[in-house]
């Protein structure tokens, strides 16, 4: 019983092909248009799934809890004294002051993220960063030493030089050294990075003496995480306690379907389908309508009229769905995505590196063909059922 | 999804020194656009940032468009 009904099927199916090829252009072109709908749709789904991907691999060493001062829902500088009173707190293992701020190149529009660190010297010499050390310079003039990463170095042109200079915000001139380049691969963290001893940024963005932009907390235990960021929020008032838990949400929630341009994909897809199912709603046309007829004549019931519709919709929608996610693949993984790069990117001056892997899941693989190929069938049911039912002497 | 293997393992090193850096220099955020503030540092930003340029100020950066905000 199965086998007759597996063969009749079959048979059906090889019927739907044989159509298939003879309206060969038409059905190319829809199949066309439909792969590329599905293409942008898997493209967006990839590349975010993969940078969600990276974001989970690459930040579980992130400090677990930064504090920031907030006035007048900004964040401002706050005083190295704040760290004496997280001092009693039971489970904080160290506290780390720290200055960072953004850098405006006016001779290139590209902005850098300056971080100034105590115990620099120590930390550069730790193995397994990816700095490419170089020896100590003697100049004639003070420079400072920093730490740059690759895109910083591009970016100011420094070729065979080690010296730079940044201005200050009284516009005098601020000499630095090269002591260490972050390695190109590590691009996706360091890109943009000029690190320095803490007194020199300080020094650079005009601070006080005691000045600083945050604090980094290590706690002892994990699972305490939440209750000692509770406390540092009740001991210093107005600050922002951001834990490491925070961080990981919001990479997770960070991309998406409900973004501008996931929903830009997304009503892009719906429109698309409506116009097919339009289509196939619209009515058959007279060659389409004398071929039901000529089968229904030759002893083809409705059932296996409206089976023949559903095999020749699956057919372009699974040749469309594989096709375009193919294509979504390959998109990724030979050409790095290269189409919403300009849209990762942006205002960029300084361009990271970002290398975008797709990461399989089926999860995605569900959502694209829920979006796809399910509509266009759902779709094609009461155009099948019109089809089916049309009476031969009606049409010939 | 060899080739994409392929890809990963060969990152496998930097990714390496990447997590090493972060743990280091205390980083919080990936570096995937530098334009906005508050996309370069999602992380330590909140939803309203965007809008602080000025009283009215829209969100404007092309890049604003591929993240999603935090609640």
């Amino acid at each position: 019983m199965a086998l007759r009904y597996l063969e009749r099927q079959l048979n059906i199916a090889d019927y739907a092909l044989s159509g298939f090829t003879r309206r060969l252009g038409r059905n190319i072109v829809v199949v066309v248009i439909f792969a590329l709908v599905i293409f942008m749709v898997a493209s967006f789904s990839l590349t975010t799934t993969s940078l969600k991907e990276s974001a989970s691999r690459l930040l579980t060493t992130v400090p677990d809890i930064t504090v920031q001062l907030m006035s007048a829902g900004r964040q401002v500088g706050m005083s190295e004294d704040s760290m004496e009173r997280l001092n009693g707190i039971f489970g904080v293992r160290s506290v780390q002051p720290r200055v960072w701020g953004y850098y405006f190149d006016e001779n290139n529009g590209a902005n850098y993220t300056v971080i100034g660190q105590a115990d620099l010297s120590v930390k550069a010499r730790l193995p397994g960063l990816g700095i490419d050390a170089l020896p100590p310079l003697e100049l004639d003039a003070k420079a400072t030493p920093a730490i740059v990463g690759h895109g910083v170095r591009e970016n100011l042109e420094l070729g065979g030089r080690r010296t730079f200079s940044l201005f200050r915000p009284d516009l005098s001139l601020k000499s630095f050294v090269t002591s260490g380049t972050f390695a190109e691969e590590s691009s996706m963290v360091t890109a943009d990075l000029i690190i320095m001893d803490i007194d020199e940024a300080r020094d650079l963005f005009g601070l006080g003496p005691d000045e600083i932009t945050d604090l980094l907390v290590d706690v002892a235990n994990p699972l305490e995480i939440d209750t000692i960021a509770d406390k540092i929020g009740e001991r210093l008032a107005g600050v922002r306690v951001v834990t490491s838990a925070r961080i990981g949400k919001t990479y997770r929630v960070a991309f998406g379907w409900r973004s501008g341009f996931g929903l830009a994909c997304l009503f892009g897809a719906v429109a698309a389908f409506s116009i097919f199912a339009w289509d196939k709603a619209s009515g058959l046309t007279p060659a389409q309508q004398q071929e039901v007829a000529i089968l229904k004549v030759l002893g083809w019931h409705t059932e296996d009229v409206i089976t023949l519709r559903f095999w020749e919709s699956f057919i372009i929608s699974a040749l469309a769905f594989g096709l375009g996610y193919l294509g979504a693949w390959m998109h990724l993984l030979v050409f790095d995505g290269i189409l919403f790069r300009p849209l990762l990117l942006g205002w960029s001056v300084l361009k990271p590196s970002v290398s975008l892997v797709p990461v399989f899941s089926v999860a995605d693989l569900l959502i694209i063909f829920s979006l796809s190929v399910l509509p266009y069938l759902a779709a094609t049911v009461i155009p099948a059922w019109h089809s089916a039912t049309i009476r031969p002497d009606s049409v010939i | 999804m060899v080739a994409a293997q392929q890809k990963l393992s060969a990152s496998a090193q930097s990714e390496q020194q990447m997590v090493r850096v972060v743990e280091v220099f205390g980083l919080s955020d990936l570096c995937i656009a530098t334009d906005a503030r508050y996309i370069r540092h999602v992380a330590v930003s909140d939803r309203l940032s965007p809008f602080m340029d000025h009283p009215g100020s829209i969100e404007h950066f092309p890049t604003g468009s591929f993240w999603i905000p935090e609640r």
